[in-house]
């Protein structure tokens, strides 16, 4: 716990400058085009919309918010991201960050 | 800096509306009739009071557009910079970044910034700046608001227009007015569970046409092509007699396989297309499956032509479902011995027939050695990888076999090797298992394993040292992703059983990503992984693993 405290500052900075550079070279999008794509292969949508739905269910429509659904969804939908695409997406950004196109 | 910005814009605000003009025009003809749909429009009463303010929809336009979608380069550049929670400072990356509709104002979601912005302020709105969603503070809730929703659309699909068509949009399917009729009409809805047995069906052997059941099979569980066929997106060029269209009746077919029966199905009115389209298959004798497959890819390409666009004019680059599946390029490349000369051609192919057993090379060098101790310097290939190394492999063409090379301008010597261009999204191999001379007929039964997983890339043009093409290096994320572009997954296996005169097809095919099934014409059974890898294999068909929408 103490250190991670030490350690999310640097983290932060550093992943602050990275999406600023991915930002700003439009390589970001190309990226959450990727995502996208790997995603909707492997049906993620459908299951997402699926989580919701369940959780939906016996839920008051009128005050349900999506902040609740979020929070409730989240880590099931988390976990549901394939292997091979957290890992696909890795080897994009660390290849654009560190600048080695081939 | 943002400031300047939202208020400076307004000086060219008329060719802005004019440009904008044009650009609603072409994103209408790709809504569709969405426009005249009128959901319950408003999300709530703060949103309908904020868009009758007079600087409302600018101010969202202008947010969406710079900031949401990044239009230009000083745009993105600009948001680059801007990506900061105003209260947790620029060290931070923040979360869940938003903007207030109201003001200059950026806040993160995650540690309630924007909330707090609201609270004090009583600017009721703000903007997700990743995905352009608008926050109501006192409703405590996104909102949906269709005017706005518009607003972004057209937005984004400016910007990907934008960013040109190597990344073109996928979009997501939206009902149109009719199809929303048509969904109205028909409330029941049909969810296929992993182990639904839906899109499996036996097919009745009509008197030695397994070689077609078996093709049957191969295709209607084709991936990309099942989706084709049951989104209904062939527009039928027989317009005198559709019966006559095989396109047509492979519909009809998918529409068979996914319909629920479970009585086999009796394909007669696709064998009679077959052999009305293509009369070298005509009669009851047993066909070689290969040439069927062949066959009807070619009717089916023909009798799509013209429903996709202008690409007659070009017979070498047809758009047809058939070919946006199963063309790829192979590159052949002749090295002149005498200058070191290389004449370049590119050829489409459907599928790869790939040779078994000793190569001709092989074969002289075993005829050359007298001594029962025959040596010789390669073998013969035991899987599919050695064959598709053989296939591109360079080999010498002999000195009876002269080229006449274009710089030294008479014939010579020469080698020539092939390579892939351009896979295909489905790679078809052809295991040449037989052989026909003018003396004999055989059948190679040796065994060639071949993989669940194929990677390509080292057939590719690119990667085998040939002369490098002028062509551009095409965009590609990173390093990682363009090598998945070549990585292929196993989903249908044809068979031959028996010798060349009597024999028998049977197919073994791919369900939910990972289920195998055998057809062996009406019977279907379940099978394992290692069941397919360790059968014999005459066709073999791959689908990529990672397609980029275009
Ligand atoms: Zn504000
Ligand atoms: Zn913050
Ligand atoms: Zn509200
Ligand atoms: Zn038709
Ligand atoms: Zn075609
Ligand atoms: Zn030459």
């Amino acid at each position: 716990m103490d250190l991670k405290d030490k350690i999310d500052p640097m983290i932060d900075e550093v992943r602050h400058q990275a999406m600023r550079k991915l930002e700003e070279n439009g390589k970001k999008d190309e990226l959450k085009r990727m995502l996208r794509n790997r995603l909707n292969e492997n049906q993620f949508d459908e299951k997402v919309a699926e989580l919701c739905k369940n959780y939906m269910k016996d839920k008051n429509i009128e005050t349900l918010t999506v902040d609740e659904i979020l929070r409730n969804v989240t880590p099931e939908a988390h976990r549901i991201v394939p292997d091979s695409v957290k890992r696909e997406l890795l080897t994009a950004i660390k290849g654009l960050i560190t600048g080695d196109q081939q | 800096m943002i400031k300047s910005y939202l208020t400076g814009n307004s000086d060219n605000k008329s060719t802005d509306e004019r440009q904008d003009d044009l650009e609603d025009k072409g994103f209408k003809a790709i809504c569709d009739d969405r426009e005249d749909l009128k959901y319950g429009s408003a999300g709530c009463s703060h949103v309908e009071a904020f868009k009758a303010t007079k600087h409302g929809l600018k101010n969202f336009t202008l947010i969406f557009s710079n900031f949401v979608v990044a239009i230009s380069v000083e745009a993105k550049k600009r948001k680059s910079q801007a990506m900061i929670c105003f209260n947790c400072g620029p060290q931070k990356y923040p979360t869940r970044l938003h903007a207030c509709l109201e003001c200059i104002y950026f806040g993160c979601y995650q540690h309630k910034h924007i909330h707090e912005h609201a609270k004090t302020t009583k600017h009721n709105l703000a903007i997700d700046i990743t995905w352009g969603y608008v926050y109501c503070y006192p409703c405590r809730d996104y909102v949906y608001d269709s005017e706005l929703e518009r607003i972004g659309k057209r937005k984004k699909w400016k910007a990907n227009k934008l960013m040109g068509t190597a990344f073109a949009q996928y979009y997501t399917w939206e009902p149109t007015l009719h199809e929303l009729e048509i969904l109205k009409q028909n409330s029941q809805r049909r969810r296929i569970s992993d182990n639904s047995y839906i899109g499996l069906r036996g097919l009745i052997n009509l008197g030695n046409t397994c070689f077609m059941n078996c093709i049957v099979q191969a295709l209607t569980h084709t991936p990309l092509l099942r989706d084709y066929f049951l989104s209904d997106k062939h527009i039928c060029q027989f317009r005198d007699d559709p019966s006559m269209c095989l396109v047509c009746e492979m519909s009809r077919l998918f529409q068979e396989f996914y319909s629920g029966k479970s009585t086999p199905h009796i394909p007669f009115k696709l064998l009679h297309l077959v052999w009305t389209h293509a009369r070298h298959l005509a009669g009851y004798e047993q066909q070689d499956a290969h040439e069927f497959f062949i066959a009807t890819l070619d009717v089916l390409h023909r009798h799509c032509k013209g429903s996709n666009g202008p690409s007659n004019s070009n017979p070498h680059h047809c758009t047809c479902i058939i070919d946006q599946i199963f063309t790829g390029n192979l590159q052949s490349d002749v090295v002149c011995q005498y200058c070191k000369g290389v004449s370049t051609t590119i050829d489409p192919f459907w599928d790869i027939s790939l040779d078994l057993g000793p190569s001709l090379h092989m074969r002289q060098q075993l005829a050359a050695s007298s001594t029962t101790q025959t040596y010789c310097d390669e073998s013969e290939p035991k899987s599919l990888l050695d064959c598709l190394e053989r296939f591109t492999r360079p080999e010498h063409l002999g000195s009876s076999a002269k080229i006449k090379c274009s710089t030294c301008q008479i014939n010579q010597e020469s080698t020539k090797q092939l390579s892939m261009k351009k896979l295909p999204i489905v790679a078809s191999f052809h295991l040449k298992r037989f052989e026909h001379s003018n003396r004999f007929h055989k059948k190679i039964s040796t065994f060639i394993s071949f993989p669940q997983y194929l990677d390509m890339s080292p057939f590719m043009a690119s990667r085998r040292g040939c002369k490098p093409t002028i062509d551009p290096p095409s965009p590609s994320y990173a390093n990682g992703s363009q090598l998945n572009e070549n990585k292929y997954c196993l989903f249908a296996v044809v068979n031959h059983s028996g010798t060349i005169e009597t024999g028998h097809y049977t197919a073994y095919v791919r369900q939910h990503k990972d289920q195998w099934f055998k057809c062996d014409d009406h019977i279907i059974t379940r099978a394992s992984v290692q069941d397919v890898l360790d059968s014999e294999g005459y066709l073999l068909f791959y689908h990529k693993e990672f397609l980029e929408y275009e």
